[in-house]
C-alpha cells in the first residue's frame, strides 16, 4: 500500500476502533503502524487483545477528514 | 455418533497430524519471534504461537478423553519418533523470506487438511476445527501481510524457499490414491477428500503466493506433478521411522531439569507444591551496607 504519509519503513498509521458490547458505541482504542491493510488488521487483533471485542476495525489515519483541528477552524465563506 | 474400532485409530492418527503440526508450528513462531522486524511482529508472533499451542492442547485433551489415554500422555509421554509433524517443518528457516514462506505453506496446508473435517458428521471434531478456523484466519492474514511487504531480494529468497519446501508439503498430503478415498470420508467424518484439499492448496499457492515471490505459477504446477517419496507412513504423514530433529524436539520438550519444572502443566505443579518463594529467597550472603 503506497502512501505519501509512509515512514522510512514503509509503515503508515492506522487508527483502531473497538466495541466490546453490541449496544456500546465504537470507540477509538489506539493506533497501529503497518505497511499494508492485512498486517494492520492482524496486528490490531493481536495488540488489542485485552478484551473480547464484538467489533474491531482499523482505518488509515490519513482517511480522516478534519472538521476542526488546531490548525483548521471552520469559518463561513473562508473554506 | 459412536466411533467403531476401524475408524478410531485412523481418526486418532489424522487428529494427531493436526495437533502435532500445530505444536511444531507454534514452536517455530516461539523460536523465531525475536527475528521479527518490529515490536508489533513480536506481539503478533506471540499471539499466533499461543493460539497454535491452544489448538494443539485442545486436540490433545480431546484425544486423551475419547481414547482413554492418561492425562498429558500425548504432550509429555511421547518421544520424537512418535510425533506426527510434517517433514517440511524439520529444517529450520534460513532467512526471513524462508521463514515467512514456510509459515504460509504450513498454515495453509494444515488448514486445508483440518477443514476436511469441518462439515463432517462427528460434531466434536467439526466444532473444534471450525473454532480453529476463526483464529487461523488472522494467522493467515498476518502472513499475507508479511509476504506483501517482501523486498525484491526477499522475493527472490522466497522463490528459492518455495521450490525447496513445496515438494515436501505436497508429499505430506499423501499420494493421489491414498488421499482420494479413505474410511473417514466414506463414513462422513470428513466431507472433502484430502486429495481435493491438496488441489485447493495448490491453487491457493498459485493465486496468492506466486504474485509476491519469484516463482512462476507454471513452475509451481510442475512441482505439484512430481512423484512422491516411495516409502511413506500414512499414519504419521512422514517417511517411516523418521524422527523430528533432536534440536527442534529439545525446544518442544526440553530435557534440562529447570526447563522441565518451569513447563509442567499447572495442575501438576500445584500437586507438587514446590515452595517457589523459598527457592527465590534473598541471598543471605549479599553484602549489607551500614546505615
Amino acid at each position: 500500500m503506497a502512501s505519501a504519509s509512509a515512514d522510512n519503513n514503509g509503515n503508515i498509521t492506522f487508527e483502531v476502533f473497538g466495541r466490546d458490547q453490541l449496544e456500546r458505541p465504537l470507540s477509538h482504542i489506539g493506533s497501529i503502524q503497518a505497511p499494508n491493510q492485512d498486517l494492520a488488521v492482524a496486528r490490531a487483533r493481536f495488540m488489542y487483545s485485552e478484551r473480547q471485542w464484538v467489533e474491531l476495525c482499523v482505518a488509515p489515519s490519513e482517511s480522516f477528514v478534519a472538521c476542526l483541528s488546531p490548525v483548521r477552524r471552520g469559518s463561513i465563506g473562508m473554506a | 455418533m459412536q466411533l467403531n474400532d476401524e475408524i478410531k485409530p485412523l481418526l486418532q492418527a489424522e487428529l494427531l497430524c493436526i495437533a502435532d503440526s500445530n505444536w511444531i508450528l507454534g514452536h517455530w513462531y516461539i523460536n523465531c519471534m525475536l527475528n521479527g522486524r518490529e515490536l508489533t511482529d513480536f506481539t503478533s508472533m506471540a499471539g499466533i504461537a499461543e493460539e497454535k499451542l491452544g489448538h494443539t492442547r485442545a486436540l490433545f485433551r480431546f484425544l486423551e478423553e475419547i481414547y482413554g489415554c492418561p492425562e498429558f500422555q500425548l504432550e509429555f509421554g511421547r518421544d520424537a519418533s512418535r510425533i506426527h509433524s510434517p517433514e517440511f517443518l524439520d529444517m529450520p528457516p534460513e532467512n526471513w523470506a524462508d521463514f515467512i514462506t514456510t509459515l504460509f505453506l504450513a498454515d495453509l496446508a494444515l488448514w486445508r487438511f483440518a477443514a476436511t473435517f469441518m462439515e463432517g458428521t462427528f460434531a466434536p471434531v467439526a466444532n473444534l476445527v471450525r473454532r480453529f478456523g476463526e483464529e487461523c484466519y488472522f494467522h493467515q492474514l498476518c502472513i499475507d501481510g508479511w509476504i506483501k511487504n517482501f523486498s525484491p531480494a526477499e522475493k527472490s529468497e522466497a522463490g528459492l524457499a518455495l521450490m525447496k519446501r513445496l515438494p515436501q508439503v505436497l508429499a505430506w498430503f499423501g499420494t493421489d490414491r491414498q488421499s482420494s478415498a479413505d474410511i473417514l470420508l466414506e463414513e462422513g467424518l470428513r466431507t472433502v477428500s484430502v486429495r481435493s484439499a491438496k488441489e485447493t492448496f495448490v491453487n491457493d499457492i498459485i493465486e496468492k503466493l506466486s504474485p509476491h515471490v519469484d516463482a512462476p505459477g507454471e513452475q509451481l504446477a510442475d512441482i505439484a506433478r512430481q512423484p512422491l517419496p516411495e516409502k511413506w507412513d500414512p499414519g504419521r504423514r512422514r517417511q517411516p521411522g523418521s524422527d523430528i530433529p533432536a534440536r527442534l524436539w529439545e525446544s518442544v520438550i526440553p530435557t534440562s531439569e529447570d526447563a522441565q519444572i518451569a513447563r509442567r502443566p499447572l495442575a501438576v505443579s500445584i500437586k507438587d507444591n514446590i515452595d517457589l518463594f523459598q527457592a527465590a529467597k534473598k541471598d543471605e550472603t549479599e553484602p549489607v551496607f551500614a546505615e
